[in-house]
């Protein structure tokens, strides 16, 4: 049996750079291919893994959290339909759209897109596009963990005391 | 969940504040917003009621900035607090690293207290998780409620788990950082803990820079951290089980991990400094982590008002540095309100690419290729139509479409009389004339003066058939162009046909004259 913090471990959400690369790789293709705005891939708690392109006024940071939330509570009318999820969520404006996918179980692929490009072509380049993601998501995760050296750095957690009370001291 | 993000570089930890309704969380989280360094708070991002409660989640993003090369936020999120918001309490808590439990503390609130702490572990256990898997900092909240009730009291009712506890008046900002610097501690000690295995160690920023722990230099943490109690002199020091950090530092006396000597608060970020760890103050220009993409930003440096104005690089750095610094754009909230805060994409190209690709760069080069190739027609045009140097390089039908119909007249004369002499033929009255003179041609000078003088002899006889058989005489006639010929001439003239009359005659160049010269003369000279 785990102990709780392998548990913990187990659960938490790291990438490496060589799947960042990759993945960067793939939404910098389809910002241009597609025309779209912006690509984003985010989890499921609104922390921000990658992103391609750029927005004119909002802030990724708040883009990836409230998009979580959104998706977070759409499962929950999902669940009230007696569906596990809706995978594809496409929320359309007159001037900007965006289409979230789920991508397996935990990570949204966010794509925004001007009013240019017609609803339908969005529909079968974020299909394109999440299926180009769930591929590289894929092969990452059956990589063993003795592959994955990078860890932090031993020193972090003293760092960031130094951090916090340089930011906070006066407070 | 803390997301660590080696290609980013970036570490992002999500803290929830929990509690009853109205205990104060998101005045907790709005005074974060307000009195926390501009360059590391992002935007608050409210979802709430008409009535201003929280109706789904506030939004606070933070950014620690660059901590042992890992550029580290936090997520502090609120969730609404009245009971029947629950389901989406429990949204916002998936993930969770980190939780900041504040609780009313008038004693007519203790209930609700209890009841949403009782909510917080259902929702956890709901998760797989209990309350000692997840760091927990409590805060008394209103504590300048004279009817408050005793710290002691509190806890021994709250916080059974020995969770740190803090006193508050979020209103005023009290204790608010005091408890956000210690859910981050612990956060980021429990993160630390369990990703960086000594064994695996890598070099970070935080050994190139010698920083490292290991490296046999004691961490001094400032004196009596784990003993001190966390705000007033009030509070038992039994509640402070886990360590804790001073809410304010002794000043002058407190130390780096190295020992030195470090400024007792955070400098006022000159715009110039890259990185705000106390590396930087003492001159050593550290080295931003490499990932590949774009680096990550260092900690925000304030510009002054105007979008993506860059900040000149500080002096003392090296080349590669002053490039990094360059590069760099200014943070969020350092931007004019007016300017397209643009926030910094992982690909500098693309962005390129994206401010270019309106309007259309290719329809605009072939407008202006479109343009140029009108223009260079027209200027061909009229060169042809004023300039003869250029209009004789055009076949001869387009050089008369060029010109009116007198200047196309005018100009052909000239061209036809000295290349085309068949052109003027037609104007002769006698065809079998013309045909004469070429034969006769070469001779003519010496032919010309006798026939000048003899064309009386033979005109007599040259009479009408003259132009019947010319040819054959007229050889005749000029091998004799000596003195004597005149007379020979005449006589010889009688058959007639020989006239050699046509013969001087076209010697002459005027073609039109000796036909008509002849018959002129032949019937006054015959009789």
């Amino acid at each position: 049996m785990v102990s709780e913090n392998e548990a913990l471990k187990l659960r938490r959400l790291v990438f490496y750079a060589a799947d960042i690369d990759k993945i960067n790789g793939v939404l910098l293709a389809f910002v241009k291919k597609a025309n779209a705005q912006s690509a984003l891939l985010i989890d499921q708690e609104g922390h921000m893994v990658a992103r391609q392109g750029f927005h004119q006024s909002h802030d990724s940071s708040a883009l990836a959290a409230l998009v979580a939330g959104s998706f977070a509570s759409t499962r929950e009318v999902a669940r009230l339909l007696g569906e596990k999820e809706f995978r594809v969520l496409f929320h359309q404006g007159t001037g900007q759209s965006i289409h979230i996918t789920l991508l397996g179980e935990r990570t949204l692929q966010v794509c925004v897109f001007s009013s240019q490009v017609k609803p339908g072509m969005i529909q079968v380049l974020c299909k394109e596009l999440s299926t180009q993601l769930e591929g590289v998501l894929v092969e990452a995760s059956k990589r063993a963990p003795s592959d994955q050296q990078q860890t932090l750095g031993a020193g972090f957690s003293e760092a960031m005391k130094d951090q916090l009370d340089s930011l906070f001291g006066n407070l | 969940m803390v997301q660590i993000n080696f290609g980013q570089r970036e570490v992002s930890c999500k803290v929830v504040f929990y509690g009853p309704g109205m205990s104060g969380k998101t005045t907790n989280l709005e005074i974060i917003h307000k009195k926390a360094p501009k360059d590391a708070v992002g935007e608050m991002v409210s979802i709430a009621t008409e009535t201003d409660r929280t109706l789904y989640f506030d939004f606070l993003p933070l950014d620690l900035g660059q901590v042992a090369g890992m550029r580290t936020k936090f997520q502090l999120y609120t969730v609404p607090g009245q009971i029947y918001y629950n389901a989406t309490r429990k949204l916002v808590l998936q993930g969770v690293d980190g939780v900041i439990f504040v609780a009313d503390s008038s004693p007519e609130k203790m209930p609700e207290n209890l009841e949403s702490l009782q909510n917080l572990r259902d929702n956890l256990a709901e998760m797989g998780l209990t309350l000692d898997d997840v760091p927990v900092v409590l805060q008394y909240n209103k504590r300048d409620l004279p009817t408050a009730m005793s710290i002691p009291d509190m806890n021994a009712q709250m916080n059974p788990m020995n969770a740190p506890v803090f006193e508050g008046v979020a209103r005023e900002g009290k204790g608010v950082f005091a408890t956000l610097k210690e859910i981050s501690r612990l956060v980021i000690e429990k993160l630390n803990k369990e990703h960086a295995p000594a064994s695996t160690r890598r070099r970070t920023a935080t050994n190139l820079e010698g920083k490292s722990p290991s490296q046999g230099v004691p961490v001094q943490s400032p004196s009596g951290a784990n003993k001190l109690p966390p705000m007033q002199a009030g509070v038992p020091t039994g509640v402070a089980q886990r360590p804790q950090v001073p809410q304010q530092l002794p000043q002058g006396t407190s130390t780096t991990p190295l020992g030195q000597q470090r400024l007792p608060q955070r400098p006022a970020a000159p715009a110039t400094q890259i990185q705000g760890r106390p590396g930087s103050e003492r001159g050593v220009p550290v080295v931003p982590p490499r990932s590949q993409g774009v680096p990550p930003r260092p900690n925000y440096t304030p510009t002054p008002a105007g979008g993506n104005a860059v900040v000149p690089p500080p002096e003392d750095l090296s080349p590669k540095d002053k490039h990094l610094a360059k590069a760099k754009p200014p943070a969020i909230d350092k931007r004019a309100a007016g300017a397209n805060p643009d926030l910094g994409s992982t690909d500098p190209n693309l962005r390129r690419y994206q401010e270019n690709k309106s309007g259309g760069g290719a329809v605009r080069a072939m407008l202006l290729v479109l343009i140029f190739l009108v223009i260079a027609i027209i200027i061909l045009f009229i060169l042809c139509m004023f300039v003869p140097a250029v209009r004789a390089q055009l076949p001869p039908n387009m050089q008369r479409m060029f010109m009116g119909e007198s200047q196309a007249h005018s100009a052909a004369l000239p061209m036809a009389s000295s290349a085309e002499p068949v052109a003027s033929a037609p104007t002769t009255p006698a065809a079998p004339v013309a045909h004469t003179p070429a034969p006769v041609l070469p001779d003519a000078p010496a032919v010309a003066a006798p026939a000048a003088t003899a064309p009386i002899a033979a005109a007599p006889t040259a009479a009408a058939p003259v132009a019947a058989t010319p040819p054959t005489p007229a050889p005749a006639a000029a091998p004799t162009p000596s003195p004597a010929p005149p007379v020979a001439a005449a006589p010889a003239a009688t058959p007639a046909q020989e006239a050699p009359a046509p013969t001087p005659a076209p010697v002459n160049t005027p073609v039109a004259e000796p036909p008509a010269a002849p018959p002129a003369t032949t019937p006054a000279g015959s009789p």
